[in-house]
């Protein structure tokens, strides 16, 4: 058993977690070549836009659900919206935020684009402190965005006009990946601009600029588009109560920032939070460099209902950094 | 089952061919033939308003409309029924326009050609499509554009009643008309309209169904009735937006032009990182 | 040619100098090496290093270039990526500390006192004389020392910016500008670019040295193999020794070490009080305390001092090997973990000491200060308060590089540890 755990928390995590991007990548992109179809209540970004996906985005299913009358909304149908939010967090409880660092076929998208960047030795940006602070709000500006809207197309809020179908899906429409993901089946028909109405006008123009700004964004800030995912805004809200976690022992840091430098979202308080022992953030995707990195013996703990599954470990920490004796080529 | 005529055809032929089909959505509905139908009299008056010796045959293609004609201009259609069920007179009207043009014939006052008529003596009840703003002999409708029907009643405007658009690509909307005895459809994108079809220049239909009941005592062959039901349809087609093409290279103009903008921002903001410290603007 | 040095004066001083520092540092290894038994083998690399210096020889750089350092926040890793020998010259020499004193005034600290008496008689320990002094902002002494030594010393000196706090952002920021700016002189002085992956291979190098401590810091955690002594004497000699030959010896010591381990062949009996030594740091030949503690009956297991764990203890993580990651990513390394008390606020070096105690079963806190190095003795009330609630005895000690007050600090010494021997016992 100890040598299983020894084996595990020398692994190099990244290198796995590669692997299993490339196949949940192939799973949720052309997966219906298969007839697969997991599940419309996915806690990832899995795009229905996109034909072949192997499973379906919980937020299309939610803004679908929300399209609904008053009246309808307290009868069988609301049902419906719960059973369909119970599948998305039982999925999202067992894997919490490492859905996103493992699965979401958007995610692995901007890690290949990273990666791309990388080969071309481009440095990365990143945002200031204060930048940081207010563009993390956004996810859940999308959030409510993505709540209120449908129900405004089907009812009237306080007497107000009901929205044009138009706007509908109201996230959906202005969500990059709409656009993007299609297009790795050669489906160019989202890559469009909508001219039939003004909210179709307006939104699809916001869709096809936000493709654009995610292509560009994520290939000079890692992962990207996930400061502004609404889904990550989501899941947050049900994090703390989730199966696996990564936990902090605030006392064994040295704060030497080693997890904050290889954070691909850039969570500060990775290394300067010495008191939370959950230190899963909303930005977080559980990618598991900082456990790569933590050079402390069970300083940062990945845990899956109390039971470690890795932990960081100076000989873990020295096997992936330290005796390498690989010398680089000359540029 | 109600059984509604409908008449969709193709131009540029020396004879226009008509199919006429049933049901009340183009993407349910099926060709009509003559035992559908209770006793139908075909009405087909060419671009100057004289009315043109039509057949209803079966041949081929089904069972269709033929009628000789090469003036220029929309040849109106209509297909008309009559009978009495129970204690209502209904009163069916099947109706199309078609365009006949050769570019030989020369565009000469085309807006004055392109205009609509009625012929309120055969035909009690007419839906009629308000020519666009400029329209000539060329116009095709496409989605996103405004179309407004009127519809006459014995040519009175008829107010609050229900009529409903329905295309090809199975969108539906109702809507009721105002005193003018008009209604106003956007024609929206059909959501899976691909390259392909536009590429092959594919024409759609539409189909405009309008229905009113009203009460009114009178006898029709010897039969009584209290209630006339007045149905009309009208179709005609579309062809994919040609802004679709458009709408295809605007979101490559977007989507390169977005990233070119960020990336040459980028790169200039990071060129201008590297500028030597100068001076710090303060706040006053 | 600094006027200053082409004196007569100049040139009896630094042949008396030599001769007390030949006679000091022989003093120091005899009491190092003879008066303890069960010395390691893989000590004897360690001893011999030092021991040259006795014979007025110096270290091998293998000809290459030679940058001085005064503080640990200096990024080495920068230097050795430039192709040129790192080398830190904090001096722990009572007899370069009397020429110190000459220059600045009578309250200053021993370890700048002597460091700047090393500087000025360039009694370096490496055989070439450094082509600059890498001075960090740290205590206002270190930060003068650069502005007296210019006319005393005939090496340029470089002042590193270091913020004097670093939990603020604008301090990382600011800090990261500072070693940028920093690597584009060390290329400048050298005439070596610094490229990617040299850097990297540096970084390589300087990791595979921590790993090695960090491998012998955690074999202390246990029954005492190696006493405080030769501990402080080993890190003293990452100083200047070349780093993968330092990590060599490293590693057959540790070697040795961990077959001590598997055969309990304890240095002394469980009954002696493991100490915890922090404070002003004691550098080699000043081995006063750490000698008067284990030859009193303590063992030190654990050192807090900038030329021990502070200096090695810290590793850099790199997420893309490219210059613009791996710069800042030292900057940091040199920064944040950093427990220096000339940072404000300091709460990092009171977890770091308790987490220490506890790793490390300490039984007592022994803290030195110099005379004269206000930081440590003004953090030193704080750290009592600490203790005191924490239930950990400390000894506050006060003292400089002249052996004279070693009979008094003898007796304090040897209160303290039979106090903590009979706590143990209970």
């Amino acid at each position: 058993m100890n040598k299983i755990k020894t084996y595990i928390d020398n692994a190099n995590v990244s290198r796995f977690r590669f692997w299993v991007q490339l196949v949940t990548f192939i799973l949720f992109v052309y997966g219906g070549y298969w007839g697969i179809s997991i599940s419309q209540n996915l806690p990832i970004f899995a795009c229905p836009y996109d034909h072949a996906t192997g499973g379906t985005c919980y937020l299309i299913s939610l803004q679908h659900q929300l399209h609904i009358t008053w009246a309808n909304l307290f009868s069988w149908r609301g049902v419906a919206i719960l059973t369909s939010f119970g599948t998305f967090l039982i999925f999202f409880l067992v894997l919490n935020k490492a859905w996103c660092g493992f699965v979401c076929p958007v995610g692995t998208l901007q890690d290949w684009i990273t990666k791309l960047r990388k080969s071309l030795g481009i440095r990365f940006s990143r945002y200031e402190d204060s930048t940081f602070k207010y563009l993390k709000v956004i996810k859940y500006i999308f959030l409510l965005w993505l709540l209120i809207v449908p129900l405004a197309i089907a009812n009237s809020f306080f007497g107000l006009p009901q929205m044009s179908h138009d706007w509908f899906p109201p996230f959906c429409t202005i969500c990059p990946t709409r656009v993007i993901m299609p297009l790795f089946t050669g489906d160019v028909s989202q890559l469009i601009i909508d001219f039939s109405s003004t909210p179709s006008l307006i939104m699809t123009t916001l869709g096809v600029l936000a493709a654009g700004l995610f292509l560009t964004g994520s290939f000079v800030k890692k992962r990207f588009f996930c400061l502004f995912c609404p889904m990550s805004a989501l899941q947050y809200l049900f994090s703390k109560i989730a199966f696996l976690r990564l936990n902090k022992d605030g006392n064994k840091c040295t704060k030497c920032g080693n997890c904050y430098r290889v954070c691909d979202v850039g969570i500060k308080e990775i290394a300067d939070d010495i008191t939370s022992k959950n230190i899963v953030k909303d930005d977080c995707m559980l990618c598991l460099k900082c456990v790569e990195a933590c050079p402390e013996d069970r300083c940062l703990e990945v845990t899956f209902l109390k039971f470690p599954i890795i932990s960081a470990t100076e000989e873990g920490f020295f096997k992936r950094y330290g005796t390498d004796n690989k010398e680089l080529k000359d540029e | 089952m109600r059984r509604l005529p409908v008449i969709y055809g193709k131009q540029h032929q020396a004879n226009i061919i008509q199919w006429i089909r049933s049901g009340k959505l183009p993407e349910n509905s099926k060709y009509a033939d003559q035992y559908d139908l209770f006793n139908p009299e075909l009405f087909v008056f060419d671009p100057n308003g004289n009315r043109v010796n039509g057949k209803l045959v079966n041949n081929d293609l089904g069972f269709v409309v033929t009628f000789p004609g090469s003036e220029d201009g929309f040849y109106s259609i209509y297909l008309v029924e009559k009978f009495v069920n129970n204690d209502t007179l209904n009163i069916r009207v099947a109706k199309t326009e078609r365009m006949n043009h050769s570019c030989r014939n020369g565009h000469d006052k085309a807006l004055v050609r392109v205009q609509p008529k009625i012929y309120p003596k055969q035909i009690p009840i007419e839906i009629i499509r308000k020519r666009v703003t400029g329209e000539n002999l060329h116009t095709v409708m496409h989605p996103g554009n405004d179309v407004t029907f009127q519809v006459l009643i014995k040519e009175a405007p008829c107010k609050n009643g229900n009529v409903q658009m329905s295309t090809h690509k199975g969108w539906v909307k109702s809507q009721t008309t105002n005193n003018k005895g008009e209604v106003s459809f956007q024609f929206v994108q059909d959501d899976n309209t691909n390259i392909k079809e536009l590429r092959q220049r594919i024409t759609f239909n539409y189909l405009i169904h309008f229905k009113k009941t009203i009460k009114q005592n009178g006898n029709f062959n010897d039969k009584h009735y209290n209630f006339i039901t007045y149905i009309s349809t009208f179709s005609d087609n579309y062809r994919p937006s040609q802004m679709l093409y458009s709408s295809f290279v605007w979101a490559l103009f977007v989507i390169i032009g977005s990233v070119l903008t960020l990336t040459a921002g980028i790169y200039i903001y990071r060129k201008r990182r590297r500028v030597e410290y100068k001076e710090i603007a303060l706040n006053e | 040619m600094n006027k200053n040095k082409n004196t007569d004066r100049y040139e009896r001083m630094k042949k008396t100098s030599s001769v007390h520092m030949a006679m000091e540092i022989k003093k120091t290894l005899k009491e190092t090496i003879e008066d303890f038994p069960n010395n390691p083998e893989g000590m004897d690399y360690f001893y011999k290093l030092v021991s040259i210096f006795t014979e007025e020889k110096k270290i091998n750089t293998n000809g290459k270039k030679v940058i001085a350092t005064t503080c640990v926040q200096v990024p080495t890793e920068l230097i050795l990526a430039a192709d040129a020998h790192p080398f830190r010259m904090c001096s722990g020499a009572y007899s370069t500390d009397q020429i110190g004193s000459e220059y600045l005034p009578a309250k200053t600290c021993p370890l700048v006192k002597s460091t700047l008496g090393m500087m000025h008689l360039d009694f370096y320990q490496v055989d070439k004389k450094p082509l600059a002094v890498i001075n960090p902002t740290t205590c206002d002494q270190k930060r003068k020392l650069g502005e007296i030594s210019r006319d005393l010393v005939d090496v340029p000196h470089y002042p590193l910016e270091l913020p004097p706090t670093k939990d603020t952002e604008e301090a990382r920021i600011y800090w990261q500008k500072v070693v940028k700016r920093f690597t584009k002189y060390i290329e400048q002085i050298t005439g070596n670019k610094i490229t990617r992956q040299k850097l990297k291979n540096s970084i390589r190098k300087v990791s595979r040295a921590q790993q090695e401590y960090r491998k012998f810091y955690t074999l202390r955690k246990g029954k005492p193999v190696i006493w405080g002594k030769d501990s402080i004497l080993i890190t003293n000699t990452y100083f200047y020794d070349d780093i993968e030959r330092w990590t060599l010896s490293m590693k057959k010591l540790n070697k040795e070490l961990e077959r001590k381990v598997k055969n309990k062949e304890y240095i002394t009996n469980a009954r002696s009080p493991r100490i915890l030594l922090t404070g002003s740091p004691s550098i080699f030949p000043n081995l006063k305390i750490p000698l008067l503690i284990e030859s009193l009956g303590g063992v030190i297991v654990a050192e807090e001092f900038c030329s021990t764990s502070r200096m090695l203890y810290d590793t850099v993580a790199v997420d893309e090997w490219f210059m613009y990651d791996m710069v800042p990513a030292l900057a940091d390394r040199y920064l944040k973990p950093c427990t220096c008390p000339n940072f404000t606020p300091n709460k990092d070096r009171e977890r770091r000491l308790l987490e220490m105690i506890k790793d490390f079963s300490i039984d007592g806190v022994i803290y030195q200060t110099f005379a004269g190095c206000q930081l440590y003795d003004m953090e030193s009330r704080n750290i009592s308060k600490l203790f005191e609630k924490n239930g950990t005895q400390m000894l506050l000690i006060e003292t400089d590089y002249s052996p004279e007050d070693h009979g008094q600090i003898s007796t304090r010494l040897e209160a303290f540890i039979e106090s903590l021997k009979t706590r143990t016992h209970i």
